[in-house]
């Protein structure tokens, strides 16, 4: 009768938008669910300027520029991007034609593939990955990228990213 | 940029093949007397830039990033190393890619110079003429003993005065033994600053470009 019990689904709460489940509803160990960040998956690409509120992880194909500047922008081992790259920290595993700008760190992990230059106060590079271009630790905030606040609406609208698989459309967010 | 490819190719086909190694090759940390004499004679003021033809490295970029200089990773021994892709003839500016613009005040060439003939060293100084400011200089390492590896070792800094030496793959090939006259000759435009002869086999240069 206990496993019945344990089968037992918990009713869903009440559609809310954006909310994390009220704690009642999971065991007192767990800790409360933490917010995922947004992803591009391996099939999507996108060809323009990318920016957000959010975490951010890449999977898939960019061209242009990312710009996530309070923020951690992670290229995923399926990534290729090629793009000037503009976050708090920036961690690349995958692919990375162009510049990275991170306010606070940059970490190249042994998957990484990096042609270009980093402009970070701290630069992790793991061994084995793969670089060629220029370490500037002194960095100040880059020139051409301007601190600002994201309006409410851009904000709202910087949900998922993920596509079904099988879909590779490009996105053109200028559209 | 053939030949560099031809004479490394060359030096690879030598080695043994690449089965996985019982024991990983030492690593052996060694004062430099020639980084402890760089220090002294850097141009002062200003910020340094500096040119490391060697590999990616983790304790390099945080060595020269709390040194506060800027740091270009050339990587031309990857480059060198891996598998010919039509790029062979690509300009070393190419291959290290580097800005027109870019200019540096030191240049890492670690152990190259023991991979390459008296004129492809010329070839290398005159690119590193152009790319270098009056007074940089080029740090060099060269074998004096009868064999080297294979492959060219991966130097990371221990310190200010000192560096660790990786040794990759077990192979050996026959090492070009410079005197210290052929190898001023071998790098037109440059003068020999200091020499260093250590007691691992080795001796550190200092060039410093003239003009």
């Amino acid at each position: 009768m206990v496993w019945k019990k344990a089968e037992e689904p918990a009713l869903p709460p009440p559609v809310q938008p954006l909310r994390p489940a009220a704690p009642q509803a999971s065991p007192p160990s767990q800790p409360p669910a933490r917010r995922e960040r947004a992803s591009i998956g391996p099939s999507v690409y996108v060809h323009g300027e990318l920016t957000g509120d959010e975490d951010l992880l890449i999977e898939g194909r960019i061209e242009g520029k990312v710009e996530l500047l309070k923020h951690s922008l992670t290229v995923g081992k399926s990534g290729r991007v090629k793009a000037d790259l503009y976050a708090r920290v920036i961690t690349v595993e995958g692919e990375v034609e162009g510049n990275l700008f991170a306010s606070e760190q940059a970490v190249m992990r042994p998957s990484a593939l990096l042609r270009g230059n980093i402009s970070s106060p701290r630069v992790v590079l793991e061994d084995g990955s793969r670089f060629k271009g220029t370490v500037d630790m002194e960095s100040r905030e880059p020139e051409g990228v301007e601190a600002r606040e994201p309006a409410p609406e851009a904000a709202a609208e910087s949900g998922s990213w993920s596509s079904p698989a099988g879909e590779s459309a490009p996105i053109d967010p200028a559209a | 940029m053939s030949w560099l490819f031809d004479r490394i190719s060359g030096a690879r086909r030598s080695a043994p093949s690449e089965a996985p190694l019982a024991h990983p090759p030492p690593r052996e940390v060694h004062g430099s007397l020639a980084l402890a004499a760089l220090w002294q004679e850097l141009p002062p003021g200003g910020r340094l830039e500096v040119l490391d033809l060697g590999p990616p490295l983790g304790a390099n970029v945080e060595f020269w990033g709390e040194a506060g200089a800027r740091l270009h990773v050339g990587d031309l021994y990857g480059s060198l190393f891996a598998e010919r892709d039509g790029s062979e003839n690509e300009s070393l500016a190419e291959i290290l890619d580097l800005a027109e613009e870019e200019r540096f005040d030191l240049v890492l060439a670690w152990d190259l110079f023991n991979y390459l003939s008296r004129e492809e060293i010329a070839s290398l100084a005159d690119f590193l003429r152009r790319v270098c400011r009056p007074g940089a200089l080029v740090f060099a390492l060269v074998a004096i003993g009868k064999t080297i590896p294979a492959e060219p070792y991966v130097f990371r800094f221990a310190g200010p005065e000192s560096l660790d030496y990786e040794r990759r793959g077990d192979g050996e090939i026959a090492a070009p033994r410079w005197a210290p006259a052929e190898v001023a000759q071998a790098m037109p435009g440059f003068a020999v600053r200091r020499t260093f002869l250590l007691r691992h086999g080795v001796e550190e240069y200092l060039f410093a470009r003239q003009g």
